[in-house]
């Protein structure tokens, strides 16, 4: 495929690699009643992160390892802001998603269309109403 | 060619240069007219394609909001709800709709199923058409142009969205 597919697998690689880092944030933080679903959550980011580690190689580009730590868009000290976290995290992979899905054709795009659906009921679930157009920031 | 222009010298030099020039200009508007006439085509065929498959996806989108008006006229109780789900849905067929492209087709007036009486039902129906909705956008986007297939890829997972809280997100 296109240069333009593997800048957009790496992008999406970046992105999965913090939101696996801030899902252990949030599962430190989120109250118990929730915390399986951010576990869940945890491990859909671990899965898509390997699978595209692979497609990113298959497309012959050499997949990123993840940074040591992320800086937070914001201080996670409780429960509610543990939420708002994993919101933004499922709304940037929904982006990257997007992109990726624009950028590619046939099994890849079909992937990357899956994972953007599964970023916005995750989404969905955190913030408890959905968006018009998930991933497509210009028209939010 | 104007009186004043800058290649208005008489030096053969001058003449040479504008000879070259209007034989390499005949020669680009050979291979620009050659060009065009394939690419005009094939570009005027694949506008063509994406907005008959741009039409075909906003009447899908167009038809589940009809659902939703058939529901709420049914079941105004749900109104709160159901509002912000059916405007992002009226947005969706907007972004659908071909730029120029004008009336709605009438033809799916007639697709609206009864609504059950028991709201909970109803709701449920509502996810089932979401959800059949947002697989049909999955499907067109195989074969879509990449624009295009990026704001079907996002409706649809706002479709499936709507799905999980139409079904569990409201019990919340």
């Amino acid at each position: 495929m296109s240069t333009g597919a593997l800048q957009a697998a790496t992008a999406a690689l970046a992105a999965e690699h913090a939101a696996v880092y801030g899902y252990g944030v949030v599962g430190g933080r989120i109250d118990a009643a929730r915390r399986a679903e951010a576990a869940a959550a945890h491990d859909a980011h671990r899965a898509r992160r390997d699978a595209l580690a692979r497609t990113v190689h298959d497309l012959g580009g050499k997949p990123r390892a993840a940074e040591a730590a992320y800086a937070l868009p914001f201080a996670v000290p409780d429960s509610a802001s543990a939420v708002r976290l994993a919101t933004v995290l499922e709304d940037r992979i929904a982006a990257v998603y997007a992109d990726l899905v624009r950028a590619s054709r046939g099994a890849l795009r079909r992937e990357a269309a899956g994972a953007l659906r599964d970023a916005a009921v995750r989404a969905a679930r955190w913030r408890g109403t959905g968006v018009a157009f998930p991933g497509l920031a210009e028209r939010a | 060619m104007g009186r004043t222009g800058p290649a208005r010298g008489t030096s053969r030099g001058a003449a040479t240069r504008r000879g070259a020039l209007i034989a390499l200009g005949a020669g680009l508007l050979t291979a620009c007219s050659s060009a065009d006439t394939s690419g005009r085509d094939g570009t005027a065929e694949a506008a063509r394609a994406e907005e008959a498959l741009r039409r075909r996806s906003a009447n899908t989108s167009r038809e589940l909001l009809r659902q939703y008006d058939a529901v709420l006229a049914r079941h105004p109780g749900e109104r709160a709800r159901l509002t912000p789900l059916r405007t992002a849905v009226a947005r969706q067929v907007t972004a659908l709709t071909p730029p120029r492209s004008t009336a709605p087709s009438p033809s799916a007036t007639a697709g609206t199923a009864a609504v059950a009486a028991d709201p909970g039902r109803a709701l449920r129906a509502l996810a089932a058409a979401e959800r059949d909705t947002a697989d049909r956008h999955t499907a067109a986007l195989v074969d879509a142009p990449p624009e295009l297939a990026r704001l079907l890829a996002s409706v649809a997972a706002a479709g499936a969205a709507h799905a999980y809280l139409l079904t569990e997100g409201f019990g919340r």
